[in-house]
């Protein structure tokens, strides 16, 4: 604790770089899983391969996938940030693709027999609609995202992980205890603001 | 042509993959424009896919449907959608929009200026009997399934369609507030005049509302005709079982009390006599007889006039004649 109280500094510039870590993986994941969700709910077949194959990514340990991006991307955040995107597609896309499902057909039948094109229906109804159950699965891949970053500074890309690491090389554990603190606060603070989110939008439907 | 403004099926089929017999088979029929035409089976005979083959929600197999004398399939599909109202069970309204939000989106869609779809949001609500400064700004879970079916009808109605499909609309509403949606729904159509094709399993429902019923059975048409004629002369035992044997009670309930009555020019109606109105049908001026047992009734006009009277004689006289008659049209 006295560690992390006399150098907050470095300890809130590990935290903004984890954040911004986690942030940027966050972005990109949402870009790749939105699209295949929408394919893989409008191609009910897809689902169990699509699903089977990104539960396959997610079973492979942090560590190890960090390594085997190493030679195509380098060391750094460039493997680090394709290793966060391909742990949380999983999640994102189950949970998308459980929204969209969950809309009751009436309504999209409605929407159709009233004229609206595909595009319309997608943006004043499916998205709307699907959003709180959205918001959920991009809570859970928030934290998750938040924890594995942790390992990503084993190959150089920065934030608290760095402080535990370097904490167990020199043994000292104030740097492991402030860095993990600091991991658990980010990761319940997302936690807390997702769920108000979630909250908020689901009095809307 | 006839019946250019109203909706044809010509030689109509609808096989579904998979299945060995067509869901819909070789329907011919007009519906007039302006009437109320309710399809009637029991589930699975392909009522309800006759009907949304009208707004393309499904595609038929073969055969043409001509909405207002055009080919459905000519017509851009949201372009044809947008002049057919739609109103399904469970009123289908979206549940993250406000009822005016609900009502707002052909409107929108059609890009009518905003003071306009403010002024129709309220005669809309008004017309279906819903207070718009206690329930525009509502979501559905806030109201009851009767009230939202309202909303269902005032949005189907927004952009005042010439077309209405209803699909079993008032399906899942208790009784008590069905009949109470019938009637209005009678009321506004006595107003508005729109085509409508009604899908229901439920006899009396289609008995209460239909100009003319299309009795469906395995994908094909039984009988089209005018509730009092299918009545009186069913075509065979499926639609005389169908809508309840000769159920003369029942027959009664469609008659209004004016067609049998014996008028009576000027004169009063006797003192301490029971009164009946005109429009009232003749099951409710049976019921009074037996009630009060009363052998004779006034009937009065809307502002309780003496126009005529009635006794069990001119019911039977009337039923003996409209047997005739429609043994004769068939």
């Amino acid at each position: 604790m006295k560690y992390l109280l006399t150098h907050l500094d470095k300890v809130g510039q590990l935290f903004w770089e984890h954040l911004y870590l986690v942030t940027i993986s966050l972005l990109i994941a949402l870009c790749i899983a939105v699209p295949v969700a929408l394919c893989v709910s409008r191609y009910r077949k897809t689902y169990t391969p699509v699903i089977g194959g990104l539960g396959v990514i997610y079973t492979i340990p942090s560590l190890a996938l960090f390594a085997l991006l190493i030679p195509f991307l380098g060391l750094g955040t460039k493997s680090a940030i394709t290793a966060l995107v391909a742990y949380s597609q999983m999640t994102l896309v189950r949970n998308i693709v459980t929204a969209i499902r969950g809309i009751d057909p009436a309504i999209i039948e409605a929407a159709k027999g009233m004229g609206m094109n595909g595009w319309q229906i997608l943006r004043k109804i499916v998205l709307p609609l699907a959003l709180p159950v959205v918001v959920a699965g991009v809570r859970i891949a928030t934290v998750s995202m938040i924890g594995i970053a942790a390992i990503a500074a084993y190959i150089n890309a920065g934030g608290l992980g760095e402080l535990i690491f370097e904490g167990i090389y020199s043994d000292h554990s104030g740097k492991i205890v402030s860095g993990t603190i600091a991991v658990a606060f980010l990761a319940i603070l997302s936690d807390l603001l997702f769920r108000l989110l979630e909250k908020r939008l689901k009095l809307n439907v | 042509m006839k019946d250019v403004g109203g909706i044809r099926f010509e030689n109509v089929s609808k096989w579904y993959p998979g299945s060995d017999r067509p869901a819909v088979n070789n329907v011919n029929l007009s519906v007039e424009e302006g009437q109320l035409v309710v399809l009637l089976g029991s589930s699975g005979c392909g009522k309800t896919t006759l009907l949304k083959m009208v707004n393309r929600l499904y595609e038929q197999s073969a055969g043409t449907i001509y909405v207002n004398g055009k080919d459905t399939r000519e017509v851009p599909v949201n372009e044809l959608r947008r002049q057919i109202g739609y109103v399904i069970q469970q009123s289908g309204l979206f549940p993250h929009m406000t009822v005016e939000q609900n009502i707002a989106v052909v409107p929108d869609m059609l890009g009518w200026p905003k003071e306009r779809i403010e002024r129709r949001i309220d005669e809309l609500l008004e017309l279906v009997h819903l207070d718009p400064g206690q329930y525009r700004k509502r979501y559905p879970r806030q109201m009851s399934g009767g009230q939202q079916q309202r909303v269902g009808l005032a949005r189907a109605l927004a952009a005042d369609p010439p077309f209405m499909l209803m699909d079993e609309p008032f399906g899942a509403i208790d009784a008590i507030t069905r009949t109470k949606l019938q009637d209005e729904l009678v009321s506004i159509q006595k107003k508005l005049h729109k085509t409508i094709l009604f899908v229901t399993h439920d006899v009396d429902e289609a008995l209460r509302l239909a100009d003319k019923i299309i009795i469906m059975k395995d994908g094909e048409v039984v009988q089209y005709d005018t509730p009092l004629a299918i009545i009186a002369q069913p075509k065979n035992d499926f639609v005389r079982n169908l809508i309840g044997g000769e159920d003369v009670i029942r027959q009664i309930s469609l008659i209004a009390v004016e067609a049998a009555m014996k008028p009576a020019a000027g004169k009063d109606a006797p003192a301490g006599s029971r009164r009946i109105r005109r429009d009232d049908n003749l099951k409710a001026a049976l019921s009074l007889m037996l009630r009060s047992g009363a052998e004779k009734l006034a009937v009065v006009d809307e502002e309780d006039r003496h126009v005529g009277e009635l006794s069990l004689a001119h019911i039977q006289e009337l039923l003996r004649a409209e047997r005739n008659m429609v043994g004769v049209n068939a």
